[in-house]
């Protein structure tokens, strides 16, 4: 039956496992069997780097067995329909509602409808307050995680920080229950007492009559008023898989991933990563070269990714990368530097490991205006920006690719038109090198704008997004007037940042919208060619949940926000200060020039003890 | 661009099986589980030259996502000897399950690869169920001296003629399920397709040929040497 229905699927590869170096064991063997759900679809989920970690990890413990699940693609979605085949695991096929736990990743807002419809698929009540004792656990964790309020009514346990820290006493005691025993709500009540745990059943929310959140309590005496992160302190000596699934199919990254660090120095203001992610924790290099090593051997990749949120500021940079180039060039191993400042020095590193696809150079300037910039805390200038480009064009590069941002707050039409300037004088400087040095083919600038949407734990969590017919606007206005033919104008769909707007700072109440945008029909989201805006118009309209409440709407410092149960480790009064300093255009020096005192020091490592 | 020092003469051929859950993978990505299996065995591979160094690889031919085999046939050029029944080994330990080395063996430096080689294979199928008067729309088609079938490549339609391309069909239809075992003609000089000699026998008994249903597994494949059929995988001393 399963081979007739894979054979008339597209890609049937994404459905059956057995990748290099997946983990086989004998599921009558494991006490506890876990599938980790990844709300997207296969290529897309093998290439996140945390469901590689995880997987691994679960699965280094005797008793438990950890398989993968994803999202199937809506071809395979009908055939199982139409034939009665629960949504499955990838090692062993079986049924995922009959494991002890559901795990899902949350990666980013729009996956919340394929969580849903994976549920459904699988034969697992939706809402958490309809699964009996026979139904899975269903926990979730990720980056999303952190404003778990979209989500409460549904998902059972939120695991709020770094797997590799709780995750084994939460399956300790989840076995000893087990044996002794003990109902679900037993185990529950006793999460309460693990560090980074949050079981929503035991909080209650009141709303005032303008929909503020009134009051958010405890309903447990066990359950902590405020549910703090968990974080790895040394990353030398934790958990690193020494290898890596292979898969059978082509993925978006095809290559050995190397985390360097957690963490970002730089505190860009529209950045939830670079808030939630602190301090950062570097791995030595010895620790880096030997993992390269054996994650290379395990593997048979051809390709190393050195993958953070900003690989640059890694201080033992230079000598991490000429130790890789040293053992690997010969190999024709390629090593892949994303997200790196393009200065002197790392396009010569670029020009060393990445052989001749002189193809394109990236830049993040996110914003217009220097005024603008500094407002976001970005700390690059026009002029490194444009040196930068200069010393890329005499070394024979001829595309440059510029990211940016619109609807910032404070923006005026003057840091769009900056968009404009900026690009215009990229194309400039290129015509500004001799013409017999110009090698190949013309300059081509492309410009990408995304939409602004603010997020939680960050300076800017309580600003009003920009509305639709604003971002509209403000993109028609980019494209206008950007006359120069060498620049090439994308922007973002604003709808659906704008629901990413809604999601991102949602409450409990917004769980309805999702599940009714669901049953409308919406799934995979992000997706362009299956996103569905009217199942989403509908929804809100039918569960009476305001969009503009969410999205565009200014919240006051004192406002009870959904996600202040939970504390990342910085404290609150960091982001009020550093939302007034971005009011009035003043920068924050990175964690190694000055600290700034945002509160993460009390993990008691990383860069603040530097 | 050169050569030197590269032993262009040592050369394995490797036979190999693909069934279970691999059947669903098809031949570009098999192609490139084989460049990383090998890679990470280890084996010492040789490599083009160029800018963009590949392995020295050689398939038979392709396989069609959906059919089973246990005669998959691929060269490869290596940089040093090696014992043959340690190249098996090392590739066996890491290929997932659903792959397996049957035999390598060592190729004479000048032998033809085995794309070139290949000439027919072997074919066993067992249909959903029994087909009835199959035995007679075989002898019909064995005994047929020209049998035409249109055929449309790339837009374009052309009428060829299959009988040639067929050696054998033996049909056993005892059991629960009709089972045929079929030779035909495989490779660059001359190829018909499974699936196309399929749906035209079921054709003839007025039934729909339902792929997804039925099992296909290819057997043996064969080159020719005077006139006889050879296995591409055999030893030097039986040429
Ligand atoms: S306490 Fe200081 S050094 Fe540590 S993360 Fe915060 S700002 Fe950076």
């Amino acid at each position: 039956m399963l081979k007739e229905i894979l054979l008339q699927a597209e890609k049937p590869a994404r459905y059956i496992g057995n990748e290099i170096n997946m983990v086989k064991k004998d599921p009558k063997k494991a006490d506890i069997r876990i599938a980790f759900c990844f709300p997207d679809v296969y290529e897309v989920g093998m290439s996140h780097l945390g469901l590689q970690i995880l997987y691994y990890f679960l699965n280094r413990r005797e008793d438990t067995y950890c398989e993968r699940c994803f999202a199937v693609w809506h071809d395979m979605e009908k055939l199982m329909c139409e034939n009665g085949i629960p949504l499955f695991a990838l090692e062993t096929g079986d049924p995922i509602r009959d494991f002890d736990f559901v795990a899902f990743t949350l990666q980013y807002e729009m996956s919340y409808t394929n969580i849903i419809n994976m549920l459904d698929m699988a034969g697992i009540p939706i809402w958490s307050k309809d699964r009996g004792e026979d139904d899975p656990l269903v926990i979730a964790g990720g980056p999303c995680a952190y404003n778990p309020e979209p989500l409460a009514d549904i998902v059972d346990i939120f695991y709020i920080g770094e797997g590799e820290v709780s995750y084994d006493e939460f399956l300790d005691i989840y076995a000893e229950n087990k044996k002794n025993g003990g109902t679900k709500q037993d185990f529950l009540e006793k999460c309460l007492k693990i560090e980074g745990i949050y079981v929503p059943k035991f909080y209650d929310v009141n709303y005032k009559e303008n929909g503020e959140i009134a009051s958010f309590e405890p309903n447990h005496p066990d359950a902590p008023r405020v549910i703090k992160k968990v974080i790895v302190k040394d990353m030398d000596n934790v958990f690193y898989p020494d290898k890596q699934l292979v898969p059978l199919i082509e993925t978006v990254h095809d290559r050995v991933t190397l985390e360097v660090f957690r963490g970002c120095i730089r505190g860009c203001r529209f950045c939830q990563a670079g808030y939630v992610y602190r301090p950062v924790r570097e791995k030595s290099c010895d620790r880096l070269t030997e993992l390269a090593d054996k994650l290379l051997k395990n593997s048979g990749h051809e390709e190393i990714s050195l993958i953070s949120l900003s690989t640059g500021d890694y201080r033992s940079f230079e000598e991490l990368a000429d130790r890789l180039i040293e053992s690997y060039s010969k190999d024709s191993v390629s090593i892949s530097l994303p997200s790196l400042r393009i200065d002197a020095f790392s396009l010569d590193l670029m020009e060393r490991v990445q052989a001749v696809r002189k193809s394109g150079l990236t830049f993040a300037p996110e914003a217009g205006t220097q005024r603008l910039r500094d407002v976001i805390n970005k700390g690059i200038t026009e002029d490194e920006i444009l040196s930068g480009c200069a010393l890329a064009f005499a070394g024979g590069w001829n595309r440059v690719k510029l990211y940016f941002m619109t609807g910032l707050p404070t923006e005026t039409d003057d840091d769009l038109m900056g968009i404009v300037k900026l690009s215009e004088a990229i194309v400039d400087k290129y015509f500004e090198i001799p013409k017999e040095d110009r090698k190949g083919r013309p300059v081509s600038v492309t410009v990408s704008s995304a939409c602004f949407v603010p997020k939680p734990f960050t300076p800017f969590q309580w600003c009003a997004q920009s509305t639709i017919d604003e971002f509209t606007r403000k993109q028609r206005l980019v494209k206008t007037s950007m006359t120069r033919k060498q620049v090439k104008y994308n922007y973002h769909e604003p709808h659906l940042s704008s629901l990413e707007g809604v999601m991102a700072r949602g409450d409990r109440r917004v769980g309805k919208a999702i599940y009714r945008a669901w049953e409308l029909g919406a799934k995979f989201d992000s997706w362009s060619e299956l996103f569905n805006y009217d199942a989403w118009v509908r929804a809100f309209k039918d569960t009476g949940v305001s969009p503009e409440f969410y999205a565009n709407r200014e919240r006051s410092y004192d406002e009870i926000l959904p996600w202040d149960h939970i504390s990342i480790g910085i404290d609150k009064d960091f982001f009020i200060k550093e939302a007034e300093k971005a009011k009035a255009g003043e920068v924050t020096p990175n964690c190694r020039k000055e600290c700034a005192h945002c509160g993460a020091a009390r993990f008691g490592g990383g860069v603040c003890f530097e | 661009m050169n050569n030197e020092g590269v032993n262009n003469n040592i050369k394995y051929r490797l036979e190999f099986s693909k069934t279970d859950r691999m059947i669903y993978i098809g031949h570009l990505d098999l192609l490139k589980l084989f460049h990383r299996i090998i890679r990470r065995a280890g084996i010492p591979i040789a490599y083009s030259c160029g800018f963009n160094p590949h392995q020295l690889t050689t398939f038979a031919v392709p396989l069609a996502l959906g059919i089973s085999s246990v005669g998959e046939v691929l060269d490869i050029q290596l940089k040093e000897y090696m014992d043959c029944s340690e190249l098996t080994e090392r590739l066996n330990a890491i290929l997932p399950e659903g792959i397996e080395i049957l035999q390598s063996i060592e190729l004479e430096g000048t032998a033809d690869n085995c794309a070139s080689a290949l000439r027919y294979a072997d074919y066993c199928v067992m249909f959903d169920g029994k087909l009835d008067g199959i035995e007679k729309a075989v002898d019909d088609i064995l005994s047929s001296e020209e049998i035409s079938i249109e055929r449309t490549v790339k837009k374009k339609t052309k009428t060829i003629n299959m009988r040639p391309l067929i050696r054998s069909i033996i049909c056993d239809n005892d059991g629960e399920n009709t089972e045929l075992y079929i030779n035909i003609a495989t490779g660059s000089m001359g190829n018909l397709k499974i699936d196309v000699l399929l749906e035209y026998i079921c054709s003839r008994l007025g039934k729909e040929f339902c792929f997804e249903k039925t099992d296909i597994l290819r057997g043996t494949m064969y080159t020719e040497y005077k006139g006889e059929l050879l296995p591409l995988c055999l030893e030097e001393e039986f040429m």
